[in-house]
């Protein structure tokens, strides 16, 4: 059977280059994690190859169990096609630096499982790197916390939590000195000199990937490109709208995961769509979804496409009436563009006024006395409310006491070693250039931020 | 999408005559019909050109005898299609006699419309770049205001035009330029591949004589030589079912020049250039050949190499065949290494979605349920078998076989 003449392109090729593409990531993420670390004293020489372990572990993983799948089922030629490596593969570098190695192990076997689960190969429905990563969220929630992000290095020079925990405490409106410049600048972002999961960071070398693997013909270039540019589209217009600069949207596409899922998340072949039509709808979906769970609060890029895996059926069936009558399709742009609009706006008007007031911040009694004012307020910390009193004496808080919190007991621990209730008082004129306790930071931001609140209710502007 | 695909050009531009085959075996195929009524008996002495059948139904067309002899018998041999049809054998007595006919008009363009219809049916003038459509019912069409001469040479490997235009160039103009006054057609526009740019020279050279006759160079992609895509690409129109409704005729260079010898000597279509060609021969080249030669002879002639595999056509739209009589709308046999691509499974990567020039979406058919109802939303019967989805598959997957078989089921549904 013809043709005779086949393409010198296979799938083999198309592997290697995704994982040519992936190769100057993993160097970075060991630069960044291990040899940076290394340099300044912090870890052993053995723990700078830390980073490879947890993606070597994982692709271990993946690869065992879909081996005994192969071989109880004897299907021998089964694996030498599945590429099954790759799903823990990918879940090691969309995990903290500090994943314990049974994490990652159980998150691996859940990934692979999930593919099986459908058929294998070239089967599945969802990506199953993030069924992976999905698990560990729900069954691990607290291996995602901030300071399994850090390397020891950031650890020691870095006080705010990672960028978008720190955005979502704000409720994801802030200023570039809150969102921002905790981390550098922007060029921070772009490189990846930023905290956050291992292979996540680099915006720059998601983005030389990305133009590697669209030049070589290998991945989706629409899904992408048009997802990022959705995103961007809208918090910029957000952005706008509550009077934030250029910088605010060029935050939202530079951190969290945004690059990194775009480039290979969203474009895993078996999960996405395959007309081109149903390409671009799913970029705009996934830009939609991730914006609204960026602004609820939490990382949204795993998530989003998960979600959008199971459209990719209804989007491709959209695809095929738009490849013989575009205008047919056209219905579904108009309502995607609608939604886009509308969310635009709700997200905009919701985070109004947030300028001036923290939905997080509560003022439970206030007594006015004559040169006295008492506050009792509560301000969510890490794990609950955080209940103090402030007394204002002569326009200057005299006293800060907690009367009440949930917070882990050696994070509060480290509050009462560093003193920090008394230098939130004594820095209470300049309390945005305190430095957070190092891990203990979501905790002691909150204490600033119920310092700054209370005085400004005690003093608007 | 079209996709630029290697030339795989043939380096020996001599023409070999190969015109001794001891007997030919004249397929009863016309176009794809097989539907012909015989007209030789077993015993009877026939000349070179005699007519032995004809075509039943609506296109009359006759079947001519390549070489002066005597019918031996009726055997079934492969032809194009990569079937068994039924041939005529008649074994050559090398005396190359030709049936005595009328005399004509040295003068080719002062024919008449009717008398230019009746030479082209009665010589049994048909498409020579694949179809095998009658040429006659093309140019029936009324208000034709543009012919286009296909000298795009579609597939790889394929340099048939490309020889004849290059030794006829002066006969095919001469023609063109008759067909055009004859039919009253406004303008002729060549199309010539970019990578074949020396064929434009060499037109050049005559050209400046006959200012209806134009040339355009067309992108070096697959499948520029399909008339939907050629007509797109020179005249920028896009046609519903033939391109006469935008008054549009296509001829490739071989069908010109089997008009030009009709028109000129009143010579039925016997004999045509055929690319032999692939790493699967020593000597590579164009060969003049009778119709219904076998291939076998012209291949040893060219010195095959054992283990080679035999293709009907060419590289993408060409049949495997294990022998095969030469038709006169068979442009190519390909002589090549027997490669197993090793299949893998699908990855769902969506290139034959995006390379399909009919806008299908290969992979789903592939993938839906094989019911005609759900098919039908796929619209398989669109498909032109170009082999473009297989010859980009990753997987190496016999992508277009599959949308084949989702085609019969759509139509045996209708």
């Amino acid at each position: 059977m013809g043709p005779f003449l086949r393409d010198q392109n296979n799938t083999n090729k198309i592997m290697v280059r995704l994982l040519i593409s992936l190769l100057p990531i993993v160097i970075f993420v060991i630069i960044k994690n291990g040899y940076l670390p290394y340099k300044e004293g912090l870890i052993s020489f053995i723990e700078m190859f830390n980073p490879l372990l947890n993606i070597f572990i994982g692709a271990l993983s993946s690869l065992a169990i879909e081996s005994i799948y192969a071989l109880i089922l004897k299907k021998r030629n089964y694996i030498k096609n599945s590429y099954a490596f790759l799903p823990g593969l990918f879940l090691g570098l969309i995990l903290p630096l500090h994943t314990p190695i049974y994490v990652i192990v159980l998150g691996s076997v859940v990934a692979s499982i999930s593919k099986l689960i459908f058929g294998g190969f070239g089967k599945n429905i969802f990506n199953p790197a993030l069924i992976g990563y999905l698990f560990i969220v729900l069954v691990f929630s607290s291996i995602l916390t901030t300071d399994n992000y850090f390397n020891e290095y950031e650890l020691d020079t870095i006080s705010k939590p990672t960028p978008l925990t720190n955005a979502s405490m704000v409720s994801g409106i802030g200023s570039y000195d809150e969102l921002v410049k905790p981390y550098g600048d922007l060029s921070n972002f772009l490189i990846g000199t930023i905290p956050g999961s291992l292979a996540e960071t680099s915006a720059l070398l998601c983005i030389a990937a990305y133009v590697y693997l669209v030049i070589t013909k290998t991945i989706k270039w629409r899904i992408p490109l048009i997802y990022v540019l959705t995103v961007f589209v809208m918090t910029f217009c957000i952005g706008r709208l509550l009077n934030q600069g250029i910088y605010y949207p060029l935050f939202h596409i530079l951190s969290g995961g945004l690059m990194f899922g775009a480039v290979f998340m969203a474009t895993d072949p078996v999960t996405s769509c395959v007309t081109p039509i149903g390409q671009i709808l799913q970029g705009l979906l996934l830009g939609i979804i991730t914006v609204i769970f960026r602004f609820v609060g939490v990382e949204g890029v795993a998530f989003s496409i998960l979600i959008v895996n199971m459209l990719v059926f209804l989007l491709d069936k959209i695809g095929i009436v738009a490849r013989f009558n575009f205008l047919k399709a056209l219905i579904w742009f108009i309502l995607i563009w609608i939604i886009i609009i509308v969310s635009t706006i709700i997200l905009a008007n919701t985070h109004k006024t947030d300028g001036n007031k923290d939905p997080d911040f509560n003022i439970i009694s206030k007594e006015e006395n004559t040169n006295q004012t008492i506050y009792n307020v509560s301000q969510k910390g890490y794990g609950g409310s955080i209940k103090a009193q402030v007394i204002i004496e002569n326009d200057k808080i005299i006293s800060l006491e907690i009367t009440s919190h949930h917070e882990t007991s050696n994070r509060y621990q480290l509050i009462i070693d560093n003193n920090y209730l008394e230098q939130l008082i004594d820095h209470q004129e300049d309390i945005e250039n305190l430095d957070t306790v190092s891990s203990a930071t979501v905790t002691s931001t909150a204490l600033k931020k119920l310092v700054k609140n209370v005085l400004l209710d005690y003093k608007p502007n | 999408m079209k996709v630029k695909i290697d030339k795989h050009k043939l380096n020996n531009e001599k023409l070999i005559v190969y015109n001794k085959p001891e007997k030919v075996y004249i397929p009863l195929i016309s176009g794809n019909d097989t539907n012909i009524t015989i007209l030789a008996k077993k015993g009877e002495y026939v000349y070179k050109g005699s007519i032995i059948g004809k075509r039943k139904g609506d296109f009359r067309i006759p079947i001519h005898s390549s070489v002066s002899g005597t019918v031996l018998d009726f055997e079934e041999k492969t032809c194009y299609t990569g079937e068994k049809v039924k041939c005529i054998v008649i074994e050559n007595d090398f005396k190359e006699k030709i049936e005595q006919k009328l005399s004509i008009k040295k003068t080719i363009n002062k024919y008449s419309k009717e008398e230019f219809l009746e030479l082209l049916k009665e010589n049994g003038i048909i498409g020579m770049g694949g179809a095998g459509f009658p040429t006659y019912v093309k140019y029936e069409a009324k208000n034709i205001n543009t012919l286009i001469v296909n000298a795009v040479e579609c597939e790889p490997y394929i340099m048939a035009d490309y020889a004849l235009a290059k030794i006829k160039c002066e006969e095919i103009l001469e023609a063109i330029d008759a067909i055009l006054e004859i039919n009253n057609i406004k303008e002729a526009i060549i199309a010539i591949k970019k990578e074949n740019s020396e064929l434009k020279q060499v037109f050049d050279n005559f050209i400046g004589t006959y200012l209806k006759i134009k040339i355009k160079l067309v992108p070096n992609v697959y499948p520029m030589g399909w008339e939907k895509v050629l007509i797109k690409e020179v005249t920028g129109k896009d046609y519903q079912n033939y391109p006469s409704d935008e008054g549009i005729i296509v001829n490739n260079i071989s069908t010109i020049y089997a008009i030009y010898e009709a028109l000129k000597y009143n010579k039925p279509l016997i004999e045509r250039i055929v690319t032999f060609q692939g790493e699967g021969l020593e000597r590579p080249s164009n060969v003049l050949v009778k119709i219904g030669t076998p291939v076998e002879e012209i291949l040893n002639e060219l010195k095959i190499k054992p283990n080679s595999i035999i293709v009907a056509g060419g590289p993408m739209m060409g049949k495997k065949v294990d022998e095969l009589v030469i038709s006169p709308n068979l442009n190519c046999v390909l002589a090549l290494n027997d490669n197993n691509n090793i299949v893998s499974p699908c990855v769902l990567c969506g290139k034959c979605v995006s390379v399909c020039p009919v806008k299908l979406s290969p992979v789903l058919i592939m993938k839906s349920k094989k019911e005609p109802k759900k098919l039908k939303k796929f619209h398989p019967e669109k498909c032109i078998g170009c082999g473009l989805c297989s010859y980009i598959c990753p997987a190496k997957l016999f992508v277009r076989e599959r949308v084949s078989e989702a085609k019969n089921i759509v139509r045996g549904d209708k």
